[in-house]
């Protein structure tokens, strides 16, 4: 019994004794990322790595949704790139947020496991019996499930697809379902598509057909204190980091000309 | 009453060895010797609740071991009637129930053992509603007996049954195995280290010391004394 | 039932369903890894102990991820499934009922092992003595003896399956009426505005059955005692 004492008690003292040590570690940017971005972010860490050592990124993907919940409650994140441009407004509105910029853009693309000899070619396929399950990120707060509502509403296919929906936690789990076979087709961001080897792209949703699929990158008010989140921040925003979005199937918006002093 | 021989050799981990070999042809025959033995585990042996390393095993024209020949017959085959130090009742189950147990499971033998007598000899006719957890020492006792022999046994086997028992109760359950003895005349191998005991109850001893026969005959020859 | 609106409702059901199935269906191999575990002296225990326990450290999305790789139309399970009787188990409630059973079986096997443990072998040897062969042994005195050890198993396994989120999404989806049970609505019901309050009164049911299931399993275990123990 006095054993155990004795060793919770050194390591008690050597975890306080770390602390300070702690505090000379490398800055540290934490960023919550869309999870559609993963495959790109990653890579642009490794990159920014190379540039700058002293710098720690933390990042967090999930859904735009969830991670949006998080900040609203406190969550001490420095940099958000959103999925979709709703969760964008309600942080602005909850004054969570110090600088955005929409930084890019993706496309909605219909998927079959690979090989599959169902015939779908287009978004009016899916309405059909020989699609029994549609793969769709959870369709009322995923932002890849919301466009593909939009779409699948607007073209008047909703009805009939609503019931064949999967309700995935998120756009990579639609994915899975396709790739393993469990769902007959899927509408995913054409950036996860390309992703992976185990699914082919049937058909393309038009843009028109959603609201703009845009993802805002936002400096939150924790990051605004942190030189080297908003350098991060500026980073993302640099061609380097374009070129990267761009391999990996993004479209980059443009940033707005900078407005001629009044 | 069938020829019972015995000749086995079985190597314990830690050290002990059990190296024996008798016959008896006696209607109740005790094993008789100090604590640890062997006695129980020649005991389990007959019974088939523990295969010795080499031996044979046999009951009149029946075979239950042979290893040379890998004959080895499972307990429940044998029709071996065992009364454990402890009783072992069936905790879940009533005296009755407990009673019932072997004798709905006894194979073949048109067995002369009336379920009906046998409560009578044992005086267990009020206990039969009871769980066993409600019963004394002694009671358990005559009830663990009376269950061994409903299972219509070719062999009685009796570990240490008075060893859980006070001296006054002592007594009284020996004359409840006398009265069992006589009224059925089962062949039994009686486990006792007490001399007392086996010159009441015993024909024929054998005496077993460090895992080895040491001696058999009469309870007179080899205990002296008088009964 | 104005308690709950219908999606809710369909979500309680369907976790009763699920778990239910959940737990039936694991009970007879959970009984008898649980023997296995009890009695054996075998050198490859510790095999099957670590394979049982998987679950118990795995998340439980990895354990979804896997399983969903095996029993979808693709993965090897789910072919066999789909060419031997036709069907497909994941996003459906079954598949939801698989995730349950895999993930709570570690508990289970636990609680039943335990109680297997606690009954006196030389009772199962007595048995033999008496007559009773291997199975009649096992079915009537030691499964008897161990029952409520078995049913604390099976109300921990029930309650355990009610709780399933990681590992069902995976395998089943989120589908109301289907796949959708109360952890997940209560998921979907977060993620959205406004949803608080559906949010709040499935947290009181699941609070209100987890609590049921006790109760009854504390009954039951008192009943089963006071007829116990020799």
């Amino acid at each position: 019994m006095i054993r155990i004492a004795a060793g919770i008690a050194c390591m008690l003292i050597a975890s306080a004794l770390s602390a300070p040590a702690r505090a000379q570690q490398p800055a540290t940017v934490l960023v919550f990322c869309a999870v559609s971005t993963t495959d790109a972010i990653e890579e642009i860490r490794r990159a920014y790595r190379r540039l700058h050592p002293e710098v720690e990124l933390r990042t967090s993907y999930a859904a735009s949704s969830r991670l949006a919940r998080q900040i609203e409650s406190g969550a001490r994140a420095d940099i958000f790139l959103s999925a979709s441009q709703a969760w964008e407004i309600y942080l602005v509105e909850h004054g969570d947020v110090a600088r955005q910029r929409d930084l890019l853009s993706n496309q909605l693309v219909i998927i079959v496991p690979k090989g599959s000899n169902r015939a779908v070619n287009g978004p009016q396929d899916l309405a059909s019996d020989a699609v029994r399950r549609v793969a769709l990120a959870d369709t009322s707060s995923v932002p890849a499930g919301i466009y593909a509502r939009q779409a699948l509403e607007k073209l008047g296919l909703w009805s009939k697809v609503r019931g064949k929906a999967t309700g995935a936690a998120g756009v990579r789990q639609a994915l899975r379902f396709v790739e393993t076979g469990a769902a007959d087709a899927g509408i995913v961001y054409s950036t996860d598509a390309a992703a992976s080897q185990q699914v082919d792209v049937a058909g393309r949703i038009d843009a028109s057909l959603s609201e703009a699929i845009v993802y805002p990158l936002l400096l939150l008010e924790h990051g605004a204190k942190n030189p080297a989140a908003v350098a991060f921040y500026d980073f993302l925003g640099s061609p380097d980091a374009s070129a990267v979005f761009r391999r990996h199937g993004f479209l980059v918006v443009r940033p707005p000309s900078p407005k001629p002093p009044e | 009453m069938n020829r019972l021989s015995f000749h086995c050799r079985h190597q314990f981990p830690g050290g002990f060895a059990i190296d024996a070999q008798f016959e008896t042809a006696a209607q109740v025959t005790a094993l008789f010797g100090p604590s640890g033995a062997g006695k129980t585990s020649i005991l389990y042996m007959l019974a088939g609740l523990l295969r010795p390393d080499h031996g044979t095993i046999q009951l009149g024209d029946a075979t239950w071991l042979d290893t040379p020949r890998a004959v080895c017959i499972k307990p429940q085959a044998r029709h071996v009637g065992f009364v454990f130090q402890d009783h072992l009742l069936f905790p879940h189950l009533t005296v009755g129930r407990n009673l019932h147990y072997g004798h709905r499971r006894r194979r073949g033998s048109p067995s002369a053992i009336e379920p009906q007598r046998v409560i009578e000899v044992l005086e267990l006719a009020d206990l039969l509603g009871r769980y066993p957890r409600n019963l004394s020492g002694g009671e358990k006792q005559r009830v663990a007996l009376a269950r061994a022999l409903l299972s219509g046994p070719e062999l009685l086997l009796l570990d240490e049954p008075l060893a859980a028992l006070d001296m006054a109760l002592k007594q009284r359950i020996v004359s409840y195995c006398q009265r069992v003895l006589d009224e059925w005349r089962v062949p039994t191998i009686y486990v006792s280290h007490q001399a007392d005991e086996v010159r009441q109850l015993a024909e024929h001893v054998i005496t077993i010391e460090d895992g080895r026969v040491r001696g058999c005959g009469t309870p007179k020859e080899l205990l002296g004394g008088s009964p | 039932m104005n308690f709950l609106n219908y999606d809710e409702w369909l979500a309680v059901r369907l976790s009763l369903r699920v778990a239910l199935l959940a737990v039936a269906a694991s009970l007879p191999l959970a009984v008898g890894v649980g023997y296995v575990l009890a009695r054996s002296r075998s050198r490859f225990k510790w095999l099957i102990e670590v394979l049982v326990n998987m679950p118990l450290v795995l998340p439980p999305v990895v354990t979804g991820y896997l399983l969903l790789r095996l029993f979808a139309p693709r993965g090897p399970v789910g072919q066999l499934l789909e060419s031997w009787l036709g069907i497909s188990i994941v996003l459906t409630w079954w598949g939801a009922a698989l995730a349950a059973a895999v993930v709570s079986f570690p508990l289970m096997v636990r609680a039943i092992r335990l109680a297997f443990q606690a009954v006196d072998p030389r009772l199962e040897m007595a048995a033999r003595g008496l007559g009773a062969g291997w199975f009649d042994t096992f079915w009537t005195v030691t499964l008897p003896l161990a029952r409520s050890g078995v049913l604390a198993g099976c109300v921990l396994a029930f309650a355990r399956s009610l709780g399933e989120f990681g590992a069902t999404i995976m395998v089943a989806g989120n589908i109301v009426g289907e796949t959708q049970t109360i952890p997940l609505a209560i998921f979907s019901y977060s993620n959205r505005p406004g949803g608080q309050s559906g949010v709040v009164r499935l947290v009181i049911l699941s609070i209100v059955l987890a609590a049921f299931a006790l109760l009854a399993s504390e009954w039951l275990e008192r009943r089963h005692s006071q007829r116990e123990s020799a």
